[in-house]
């Protein structure tokens, strides 16, 4: 295999274009199936992403890339990656993510980042504006269940 | 009493969330006029806003696996399809694959029944959460029953009033499934995958002593 077909382009959907190892994009089974069809080049367009979560994906990837397939040890460093990886993104970054894990169909960064978000989200507030849903029960349909559940609501 | 109270406590903070909302579209509103940055400002406000709307369910559901039970109970109020989506088997299902605080059975000699449960997280254990309170109505009956079996963090109870009990530790919910047998011989629980239910099976005595007759009771029912 000559270099150049070693390297993948991905392009994100505000233009901004990332060389990668191919190894490390092809963790995302959408990439892999493209490739497999050979109906792209050496370039991908991702549409639904953008620059921003893009270049952190491919970090996830690339971590995962290089340790994969290694001892014990490297696996525990790599949770404690991932847990740092998480921790000091916004709701918006974890939202995309999410999208983008979804996206591009790669199962472990799905799992992780809808973990992230299950592990901040606590309260029913805090769903309500993350997701933006809208509750659709009377207030006397809402104390019902409160009422049903009581044991739930007190810490 | 209490209820009108809730109720009255609910609408209020509803009130609040509302009077929020109005202020930020507000913000929106008056920004749009203004000059260059506020404009760009108040459209990536709105985008925000936007791309929240287009989380799809199946991802919703992704992230509520992986919730633990007790704030899954709470979230019941959320919204009407989250509730039903709550009440869905399949969801259970899936809930189970992920949760990671898992039901250990202990059986305590006094009481004869599971006690504590376990949080355990990566496959280590953790530590004993809370002995729960069982919430039935009535406590002497549990005290004593026996385990017959458990199945998906699901417990059986023999209640020795010629009634099982089908028990959910996680949710504290808790069924009652009469039997017209009042001497069985050999009782099991189990998960009766073609119709998707919990099953008791219950094997009856004849005459001379061997078993000639089961009867299955659903805990559907």
């Amino acid at each position: 295999m000559s270099k150049s077909e070693k390297k993948i382009v991905l392009k994100s959907l505000d233009n901004e274009a990332f060389e990668v190892e191919k190894a490390v994009a092809l963790q995302s089974q959408t990439i892999w199936v493209m490739c497999e069809d050979k109906c792209v080049g050496n370039e991908i367009p991702l549409e639904n992403v953008t620059g921003q979560i893009l270049a952190k994906v491919i970090d996830y990837c690339k971590k995962h890339a290089v340790v994969d397939g290694d001892g014990d040890e490297s696996s525990e460093e790599l949770k404690n990656w991932d847990t740092e990886f998480t921790k000091n993104m916004d709701q918006s970054t974890l939202f995309n993510m999410i999208l983008a894990a979804n996206y591009l169909n790669i199962k472990s960064l799905l799992n992780l980042t809808c973990q992230a978000v299950a592990d901040k989200t606590k309260t029913i507030d805090e769903f309500h504006t993350f997701l933006n849903i809208e509750n659709n029960f009377t207030p006397e349909e809402e104390a019902q269940i409160c009422q049903e559940n009581l044991w739930a609501f007190d810490d | 009493e209490r209820e009108r109270l809730l109720i009255r406590h609910i609408s209020l903070r509803r009130l609040e969330k509302n009077r929020k909302k109005t202020k930020l579209e507000r913000l929106l509103e008056s920004d749009s006029g203004f000059g260059e940055t506020y404009g760009t400002r108040s459209t990536r406000l709105r985008r925000n806003l936007e791309m929240r709307r287009e989380l799809p369910f199946e991802l919703v559901v992704e992230i509520l696996a992986r919730i633990p039970v007790k704030d899954l109970v709470r979230f019941r109020c959320v919204c009407k399809s989250w509730r039903s989506l709550m009440q869905d088997e399949r969801f259970y299902r899936k809930h189970m694959t992920h949760a990671r605080t898992r039901i250990v059975a202990l059986r305590d000699l006094d009481t004869r029944i599971p006690i504590c449960h376990f949080s355990y997280e990566r496959g280590k254990l953790e530590a004993i959460l809370e002995a729960l309170d069982l919430n039935i109505g009535d406590t002497s009956l549990l005290l004593n029953s026996f385990v017959i079996g458990h199945c998906h963090g699901l417990f059986c109870l023999d209640l020795r009033d010629n009634t099982f009990g089908v028990w959910n530790p996680a949710l504290r919910e808790f069924r009652r499934i009469q039997t017209r047998h009042l001497n069985w011989a050999e009782v099991g629980f189990g998960y009766d995958h073609s119709t998707q239910d919990y099953k008791i099976v219950v094997l009856v005595p004849d005459l001379e002593g061997g078993c000639s007759r089961a009867q299955i009771l659903s805990s559907k029912s």
